[in-house]
C-alpha cells in the first residue's frame, strides 16, 4: 500500500512539473511573439512620430503583422497561464471576451494593409495605424500586467 | 425691441456657456478624463463610479461624479466642487481620503475649475449609489484625515517661476497638478504620503495594487525617450519599442491625455525630461 500511495505520489509530481515546464515555455514562445509585434508596431510608431513619408515600409510592416495576428490565440492557448510573464490570468477565465480582443486586432491589421495597397496618403493610413493600435491597446488594458 | 434685445442677449449667455463647457471638458481631459470613477476598468467611462482601487490601506472604490442629484454631485454648487478639487473636502466638511488626488487637483486655478464642474453637469446623470470603502480601522476614521492633511497636504495653485520658459512652466503644471502623475508613479511613506525626495522614481504598490515605472529622466525611468517618444505615447499609449500600456495608465491616456493638444503634450515632455 505503501509502495503504491509513493507510486501515485511521484506521478502526480512528475504531471505537474511537467506541466509548469509546458506553461513556462508557452510564456516564453508568447514573450517573443509579443516582442515581434511590438518590433513591427515599434517601426511604423516611429514612421508615424518622426513625420518620415515611408508608407511602403509601413505597407510591410502591416503585412507581416497580418500574417502573425493569426497566432495570437494560439500563443495564449488554453492551459498556458503561466506566473513568468505579464499575461492576466482573466485571459483565460474571460476566454470569449479575449477572442473578441484578438479578431479585433486581425481585422484592423488586415484594414491597415488594405489601406496601404490604396494610397500614399499618410494621414488615412495614420488612421489606420490609429485604429490597429487601439485593438493593441484596448486588449493590454484588460489582460496585460503593468511593467 | 425689448424682445430682440432679450432673445440677443440669451443667445449670447448660451454661447458664454457653450465656451465654458468647452474649455471644463479640456481640463477634465488634463485629468486624464477622472478614469478612476469608470465603473470598471472594462466598462466604457460613464464616471458612475465603483472601479475597486487597491492599496496598502484598504480598497476604495471610485464616486459617482455624474451629475445625478441622489447619487452624484447634482446637488453640487460650483463652490462644493472647487472646495473638492482643492482641499478634499466634502459639502459637508468631511475629508476626502488622498486616495482622490486633491493634493495635486489643488494646483488647478479656481477658474478652470468651474468650467470642469460646468461640463461635469452635461454629462448623463447615472442614478447608482457609491460602494463603501473597504478599509480597516485606524484607516475609515475620517477625522484622522484632517490630521494626515495637517501633516503633509500642502495647498494651493502654482504660481512661481515667472522668468522661466513657458513651455517648462505649462508642463509644470500640467505634471504636478491636473495629470496628477506623481500620484500613481512615486513611492509613498508608511502614513500614505508622497515621498517627497523621490518624486516620479516609480512605486512597488501603484494604484490597483499594480507597480507604476519611473517617469524619471534617467537610465530607469524614460531618459532614452525623446519628446517625441513622450509625446507619440501620451496620444497612442505606445512605447518607442511598440508595446502599448495596460491598466489604469492606458484608461488615462484613452480618456483624457489623448485629447490634449500637441503644445500641451510636448510641454509635459520638456518638463518630464528635466526630472532626475
Amino acid at each position: 500500500m505503501k509502495f503504491l500511495m509513493l507510486a501515485v505520489f511521484l506521478w502526480s509530481f512528475n504531471s505537474f512539473a511537467k506541466d509548469d515546464e509546458k506553461r513556462q515555455g508557452m510564456a516564453e514562445v508568447r514573450e517573443h511573439y509579443m516582442s515581434a509585434v511590438g518590433g513591427n508596431m515599434g517601426t511604423i510608431g516611429a514612421i508615424m512620430k518622426e513625420g518620415v513619408k515611408q508608407p511602403g515600409m509601413i505597407a510591410n510592416q502591416a503585412k507581416a503583422l497580418h500574417e502573425i495576428s493569426s497566432d495570437i490565440l494560439t500563443v495564449f492557448e488554453k492551459g498556458s497561464d503561466s506566473k513568468d510573464d505579464d499575461a492576466k490570468a482573466k485571459i483565460w477565465t474571460e476566454w470569449s471576451k479575449f477572442e473578441k480582443k484578438a479578431e479585433a486586432f486581425k481585422k484592423a491589421s488586415a484594414n491597415l494593409v488594405a489601406v496601404t495597397s490604396k494610397t500614399k496618403d499618410m494621414k488615412k493610413i495614420g488612421a489606420a495605424v490609429g485604429k490597429l493600435g487601439k485593438t493593441c491597446k484596448g486588449c493590454h488594458k484588460s489582460y496585460k500586467e503593468k511593467d | 425691441m425689448l424682445f430682440f434685445a432679450s432673445s440677443t442677449c440669451l443667445s449670447s449667455t448660451e454661447e458664454a456657456l457653450k465656451s465654458i463647457v468647452k474649455k471644463g471638458e479640456y481640463v477634465f481631459y488634463t485629468t486624464g478624463g477622472c478614469s478612476c470613477h469608470a465603473p470598471s476598468s472594462d466598462e466604457s467611462n460613464d464616471l458612475s463610479g465603483g472601479r475597486p482601487l487597491k492599496t496598502p490601506f484598504g480598497t476604495f472604490f471610485g464616486t459617482n461624479i455624474t451629475p445625478d442629484k441622489k447619487f452624484g454631485i447634482g446637488s453640487w454648487s460650483s463652490e462644493d466642487f472647487a472646495n473638492a478639487m482643492s482641499e478634499g473636502t466634502g459639502p459637508d466638511g468631511s475629508h476626502f481620503f488622498p486616495t482622490f488626488p486633491y493634493t495635486s487637483f489643488t494646483k488647478i486655478p479656481r477658474s478652470k475649475l468651474d468650467a470642469m464642474f460646468e461640463y461635469l453637469k452635461t454629462r448623463k446623470p447615472i442614478a447608482k449609489k457609491n460602494k463603501e470603502h473597504d478599509i480597516p480601522f485606524p484607516f475609515n476614521i475620517r477625522f484622522s484625515v484632517g490630521v494626515w492633511k495637517w501633516l503633509f497636504f500642502q495647498k494651493g495653485v502654482d504660481t512661481h517661476g515667472s522668468n522661466i520658459d513657458p513651455r517648462y512652466k505649462r508642463g509644470r503644471y500640467l505634471v504636478n497638478g491636473p495629470a496628477h502623475c506623481a500620484e500613481c508613479h512615486s513611492p509613498r511613506n508608511i502614513f500614505g504620503a508622497l515621498k517627497n525626495d523621490r518624486l516620479f522614481s516609480g512605486a512597488k504598490d501603484g494604484p490597483e495594487g499594480e507597480p507604476s515605472p519611473s517617469i524619471l529622466a534617467n537610465d530607469d525611468g524614460i531618459g532614452e525617450w525623446s519628446t517625441k517618444d513622450v509625446v507619440y505615447y501620451l496620444k497612442t499609449g505606445m512605447t518607442p519599442e511598440g508595446d502599448f500600456s495596460g491598466g489604469l495608465m492606458a484608461e488615462v491616456i484613452d480618456n483624457g491625455y489623448q485629447y490634449l493638444t500637441d503644445e500641451d503634450l510636448e510641454s509635459i515632455a520638456i518638463y518630464l525630461k528635466t526630472l532626475q
